[in-house]
């Protein structure tokens, strides 16, 4: 990792060296790392950097007669992603910005929470110490500042004081994460949170306080320390001086982190081709193993088996029921406002709680306190903006990201009369105020709402629309504890407007809205155990449906489905113990209540008989706010890690959840019609186990990132429909509702390269989804009430994505795709009814569609990168579909003209060719 | 209480893989689906409706078969029971293969429990839940209408209005039989007549038969047309569109009929018809909906995991017959074009005169085609100079019945 040259010097120029020495160098197709052993075998400048970023550079040649290193220099790395800089006579090499994207996290593992060092002294005597400032020679001590923290009180015998503070980027106001403060030299691991906020304690005594944060330049103070106090930090960045913390050992996140969760790179997704050129960070989720989609235009996400209704999105802790547009081709979050993309599927930390497969925590950016800056790019059909603004200069600022698809425009230029009037357009919004007050606290504030709308036939409108708001407040109380209280509310809708020929012209609507409630608290009790815990409080409000007539002729009736309410609550604690250096436990307990809440009426349906409307042997009213049934149970979510190799861990983790709202959907996939139901006295709430056990190995420095995990899954009352249900509107759905058992298992295998000229990763899962639904009656099984694959049982999932820099400016990506074909019901014979032919099915879900595969290449163009460019452009250039490969998206089958025929449909059958431009300023 | 609603429409796949091509630039498509590996199940289908109609009520039992076989297997042999109240037995029998007519008269009489029950020449017993009988339906008219429907073509509409002032019907299934008279377009007075003698053709006239010109042609719906009022304040069903004659058809050339059939049904019985329908009509892209084997209200007694095809539908039955010519709406639209090319044969070069009268000969008694024109043939050696054009410019009896039907009002 670390690379000091030894110091061999042939030739030593004593006195004066300088920047403006020129030297001769002569070399033919030599390694980089050679070239620079020759330059430092002639002076004594001496490099600094990591032998992987080397590794993929082509070899060299040079002659060069009296000239300075720096064009040396210049001229070595002008295609290449490294940059240098020379201090004094250390050369110091650094990654271009777009590399050192995905860095920061995992450079320093994922902890958020500041780890507090004890660096007690041998000496248990508790003395009177007077604090003497000593002399001690420093080679770079010359212009540091020193600094007194603390006061010092006579017969205060305290061993140890404590030293707490924010570090802030003096050019931008934000805070900076993941800083390693050093003492002395050296590391303690202590680092700043995600807020800049660290603490740490120490001896009173003088210490060299240093600071260094990626990107920023080295902050040096000397402190002496009398007692408790706080030194807060604003740090300049630019000049890209590197540190002795970049020769520091990289921490494996992947392999000590005790809860694996899944980090979308936001950044990274623009690298990724995809279809239209559209940016999608979700989407690159579906890249990595255990998180799939049922196809192309399939709305929602299938985590390890699960139903897509199993997954909790969050945005900025607000949930978005359905964020995808038309049918799923297009993610509903503008990529340039999201800042990071966590997903959990494993073990799910005690503070999410409602959902059974995985949570996707969404977080969007904070918008620029400094300056006003802008981001934008226009593809074919869809265009993307970001603007940012600050309100209070290095206090407060507002972003706002919006996205627009024009494709009706064109829909209204065709010549075709059917097609004038038909209109399918979709647009999202994100606007987000960020507000620092003091040092201790932070307020934000996301308002975000999606709409789609489309009428295919002249006569209908179909609307759908997702809403999101939420208010989080950061509060530090002290070193040890931090609070959060977060507020949101979601609302999920759509509506649907009919205006036929005949009497039956309607509309109807639907919506889901929630409000919760969230107070989160982070406790460190010592560096080795630290608490999470917290309430949270969920009320939903549903209507079910409602039907009105559209105008005066219409002889629909009005019809208003009972609205449901319910409240969820949960309390959760959560304790992250080192047991020892090896043995690392997150252990966490939630506990549920949920009560589903009147105004309403619940039928009571005779038992041993099955559910239809004439076994209704009781209809129970119930006032408002009057609890209708209650359902309540404890969730435990418990991982470990044990440490074979700083590089090498095993971890096992077992998760149960609750789920109360169920999706109803009589669909074979997701659609944005599918109703959200609460759980009452005839429908009961969704639980699921899951074991899963994984080996996560870092090599070559971290260049390659292997992971192999395993997972068992057992789901109980998952919901499924009698064929043929009407889910919409109807006043008796229980009666058509089957709830029954579901099981997954599966393997699953990650590898990574992360760096270098050639990045990218490989996914491969193997696993099965199976559901049973079982009944004394007939008409209320599925399959003979045996196991069979579920909709989203796709055994295979192959992935791989390759990215190739060829210059700064020049990259190319490639994504490969492979899945077994899902499941599928077919016809198995015909018969003659009326006249007409009709065909017979099979079981539920006997047969497959056929597999799916599709490659995709992108190529990215990057403006020049001068500073002092007022635009950053770059254009990507990609195809679709490469292969043009036809996958079938659906198989069905239809009675035309009295006979039967199968017909496959898909969404994108021929290559598919686009090109965006994007630019920021 | 079940409503369905016409939400499928929104999601059609015909209209969205046009939107589909707009907007994503013409990439997605629609293709027939071979499947190769597919297995055909064996199963009986039971086709039993029954109304209020006093008649010889039908019951028909074939199999299921699979999607490469053209001709429908039924089932024969069987011995079929319907019972009124568990008291009243009326007895069917087979009058064609799978086709079995009660041997009496009946009607089924509101409020009264109907059991279907049917045993196989194996031996097989199947038995019906037992069907309560609606009440009384009626129509309140039927007319027809000039109109365009949904694809944009003009043509004309058969509408209805019914009302149920009790509200009690609800769930209706329409179904139809439609005539039309053809006027043969090319009809002449005098035939041709080839006899071959030996080796010899004699060529002779003759008059054409009259019954030639006008012919009716009668054929049923091949659809399932369902409504409901359950979400409607009235039990009304108004301008309900039960068929359609786009106005190029040659069922609108001249004078049309048809007897429109209202079925009110019990629920689960009209559930069973819409589930049959969604199942078959054209799908949603993006969303399919789920299919399964739909369940009927016939079992097997002897082995309950045996799956039984189709419905014991017990129905009231309303009927309303109309007449209308084509002048009364579509005048002005275009009409249905024969395709009456002319067709002249012609004596091949090594080809003898006799040879050639041979040939002729047979075309006209092939009877594919109709004489059209003809110098007259006196020399028996001489070379026939024939114009043809296809039989039906001629000759409307290989589309209908020269005979109106009984019903027939000019």
């Amino acid at each position: 990792m670390k690379r000091i040259i030894p110091l061999l010097l042939f030739f030593v120029y004593t006195l004066s060296y300088s920047q403006e020495k020129k030297i001769s160098l002569n070399y033919q197709d030599e390694d980089v790392a050679n070239v620079l052993s020759l330059i430092e075998n002639q002076t004594d400048f001496r490099f600094f950097y990591m032998d992987s970023w080397l590794a993929d550079q082509d070899k060299i040649s040079g002659n060069y007669q009296d000239v300075e290193i720096k064009d040396i220099l210049i001229e070595i790395f002008k295609d290449t992603v490294l940059n240098f800089y020379i201090l004094d006579n250390r050369i110091i090499l650094t990654k271009n910005e777009s590399v050192y994207d995905y860095l920061p996290d995992q450079f320093f593992g994922l902890q958020r929470d500041t780890v507090i060092t004890k660096t007690i002294r041998k000496t248990k005597k508790k003395v009177d110490l007077p604090v003497l400032s000593s002399n001690r020679n420093n080679s770079l001590s010359q212009k540091i500042e020193t600094i007194r923290i603390g006061k010092r009180v006579q017969n205060d015998n305290k061993s140890e004081y404590e030293i707490s503070g924010k570090l802030t980027n003096k050019v931008n106001n934000q805070p900076i994460k993941e800083a390693l403060i050093l003492i002395n030299g050296t590391n303690k691991n202590i680092k700043s949170d995600g807020n800049g906020f660290y603490r740490l304690t120490l001896p009173p005594g003088s210490y060299n306080f240093e600071i260094n944060a990626l990107g920023m330049e080295r902050y040096q103070k000397k402190i002496i320390l009398y007692g408790d106090g706080t030194l807060n930090a604003t740090i300049s960045e630019k000049i890209e001086q590197l540190d002795a913390i970049f020769l520091e050992k990289k921490k494996d996140n992947n392999v000590e982190e005790v809860i694996t969760k899944t980090e979308i790179n936001v950044k990274e997704s623009k690298n990724i081709p995809l279809a239209l050129g559209e940016r999608d960070v979700l989407r690159v989720a579906t890249t990595l193993p255990g998180i799939s989609t049922t196809g192309e235009g399939g709305i929602g996400y299938n985590v390890r088996g699960g139903k897509s209704d199993q997954n909790l999105i969050l945005l900025d802790n607000a949930v978005v029921y359905s964020p995808q547009h038309f049918f799923g081709i297009f993610s509903a979050l503008n990529p340039f406002v999201l800042d990071e993309a966590n997903i959990f599927k494993n073990n799910i930390p005690a503070q999410y709680g409602g959902r059974l497969s995985s949570v996707f925590d969404l977080k969007t950016k904070d918008a620029s306190v400094t300056k006003f800056k802008g981001e934008a790019s226009i593809g074919p059909v869809t265009g993307n903006i970001l603007l940012e603004t600050p309100i209070v200069k290095d206090k407060s600022g507002f972003l706002i990201g919006g996205r627009g698809a024009y494709a009706n425009y064109i829909l209204e230029s065709l010549d075709d009369e059917a097609l004038q009037n038909s209109e399918a357009s979709f647009y999202d919004i994100v606007a987000k105020y960020n507000h620092k007050i003091g040092d201790k606290s932070k307020i934000e504030i996301t308002g975000y709402t999606s709409r789609d709308d489309f009428s295919i036939t002249s006569d209908s409108l179909f609307i759908y629309n997702n809403r999101a708001f939420s208010l989080q407040w950061d509060y530090k109380f002290d070193a040890k504890n931090r609070g959060e209280l977060i507020v949101s509310n979601s609302q999920y809708k759509f509506n649907i407007e009919f205006d036929g020929q005949s009497n039956d012209d309607f509309e109807l609507g639907y919506d889901i809205n929630e409000s919760h409630l969230k107070l989160n608290f982070d406790y460190t009790y010592s560096d080795k155990i630290k608490f999470n815990y917290g309430l949270s409080n969920k009320l939903y409000n549903v209507n079910p449906g409602n039907i009105e007539p559209l105008n005066g002729d219409s002889s629909v009736a009005p019809l208003q489905i009972e609205k449901e309410k319910a409240l969820e609550t949960a309390g959760y604690i959560g304790a992250k113990i080192d047991i020892t250096k090896e043995i690392k436990v997150d252990a966490g307990l939630r506990y549920s209540l949920y009560n589903a809440l009147g105004a309403g009426t619940q039928n009571v349906y005779a038992p041993g008989a099955p559910r239809t409307e004439a076994s209704i042997t009781e209809v129970r009213n119930f006032e408002n706010n009057e609890i209708m049934k209650t359902y309540n149970g404890a969730e435990y979510r418990i991982a470990g890690r044990y440490l074979f190799t700083p590089d090498f861990s095993l971890k096992a983790s077992y998760n149960k959840s609750f789920q109360f709202i169920h999706s109803l959907s009589n669909n074979t996939t997701a659609s944005p019609i599918d109703t959200w139901k609460l759980s009452d006295l005839n429908i009961k709430p969704q639980n699921s186990h899951q074991f899963s056990l994984g080996l996560y190995k870092n090599l070559k420095d971290d260049m390659y990132e292997i992971s192999l995990e395993g997972f068992y899954k057992r789901l109980n009352n998952i919901v499924d429909f009698k064929t043929g249900a009407e889910v919409l509107l109807n006043e008796n759905i229980e009666t058509e509702v089957l709830q029954g058992k579901g099981k997954a298992y599966g393997v699953e295998l990650l590898v990574k390269k992360q760096k270098g000229k050639l990045y990218g990763w490989l996914g491969y899962t193997y696993s099965r989804s199976f559901n049973k639904f079982q009944s004394p009656f007939s008409e209320e099984e599925i399959n003979n009430g045996n196991f069979f694959p579920s909709n989203f049982d796709k055994p295979h999932d192959f992935s791989l994505v390759l990215n190739y820099k060829f210059t700064k400016r020049y990259s190319l990506s490639t994504n490969f795709v492979y899945q077994t074909g899902r499941p599928i019901t077919y016809p198995v014979g015909q018969f003659n009814f009326n006249g007409a032919e009709f065909t017979v099915f099979s079981d539920r879900n006997e047969f497959r569609i056929p597999d799916f595969y599709r490659l995709d290449i992108g190529f990215n163009i990057e403006g020049n990168h001068k500073k002092k460019k007022l635009f950053h452009s770059f254009w990507t250039v990609s195809v679709y579909n490469v292969l043009g490969r036809n996958n079938p998206y659906s198989v069905f089958f239809v009675t035309e003209d009295g006979e039967v025929k199968g017909l496959q449909s898909s969404i994108f059958s021929i290559p598919v060719p686009s090109i965006t431009y994007n630019f920021r300023f | 209480m079940k409503k369905r609603y016409n939400i499928a429409e929104f999601f059609k796949a015909n209209r969205l893989v046009y939107i589909l091509f707009v907007f994503l630039g013409l990439y997605g498509c629609t293709e027939p689906f071979i499947a190769d590996d597919l297995f055909t199940e064996d199963l009986l289908v039971v086709n039993a409706t029954i109304s209020d109609q006093v008649r010889k009520q039908e019951v028909i039992l074939s199999r299921t078969i699979g999607f490469e076989a053209d001709t429908p297997v039924f089932e024969t042999g069987a011995t079929i029971l319907i019972k009124e109240d568990s008291l009243t037995e009326y007895t069917f029998e087979e009058i064609e293969p799978g086709v079995y007519k009660s041997i009496q008269d009946f009607g089924v009489n509101e409020g009264k429990e109907y059991e279907l029950s049917i045993t196989t020449q194996n031996g097989m017993i199947y038995k019906s839940e037992k069907v309560i009988a609606p009440g009384p339906t009626s129509i309140e008219n039927v007319y027809a209408k000039r109109t365009i429907n949904d694809e944009g073509v003009e043509g004309i509409g058969i509408f209805l209005n019914s009302f149920d002032p009790l509200g009690n019907s609800m769930y209706y299934r329409y179904d139809f039989e439609e005539t039309y008279q053809i006027i043969t377009p090319l009809w002449i007075a005098t035939d041709l007549i080839a006899t071959v003698q030996g080796n010899e053709v004699i060529f002779d006239t003759a008059s054409r038969p009259e019954e030639e010109q006008v012919c009716y042609k009668t054929q049923r719906s091949n659809r399932i047309s369902l409504v409901n009022t359950s979400g409607l304040i009235e039990d009304r069903i108004e301008d309900q569109m039960v068929n359609f004659i786009p106005a190029d058809d040659i069922r609108v050339e001249n004078r049309y009929s048809i007897l429109v059939k209202q079925y009110v049904q019990t629920l689960s019985s009209h559930s069973f018809y819409n589930t049959l329908n969604e199942f078959s009509s054209s799908e949603n892209i993006f969303s399919q909906i789920q299919p399964g084997f739909i369940t009927g209200n016939i079992k097997s007694v002897n082995n309950p995991d045996e799956k039984v095809v189709g419905f014991f539908d017990v129905s009231s039955l309303a009927e309303e017959r109309i007449f209308f010519n084509r002048k009364d709406f579509l005048e002005g639209l275009p009409k249905f074009e024969y395709d009456c090319e002319e067709f002249i044969p012609e004596r091949g070069r090594l080809e003898s005169v006799n040879e050639f009268r041979i040939r002729i000969a047979t075309l006209i008694r092939n009877n594919r085609l109709r004489v059209l024109r003809f110098t007259p043939i006196i020399n028996p050696d001489g070379e026939p100079n024939i114009v043809f054009v296809p039989r039906l410019c001629g000759d409307c009896t290989i589309l209908g019945k020269p005979e109106p039907p009984d019903f027939w009002i000019e």
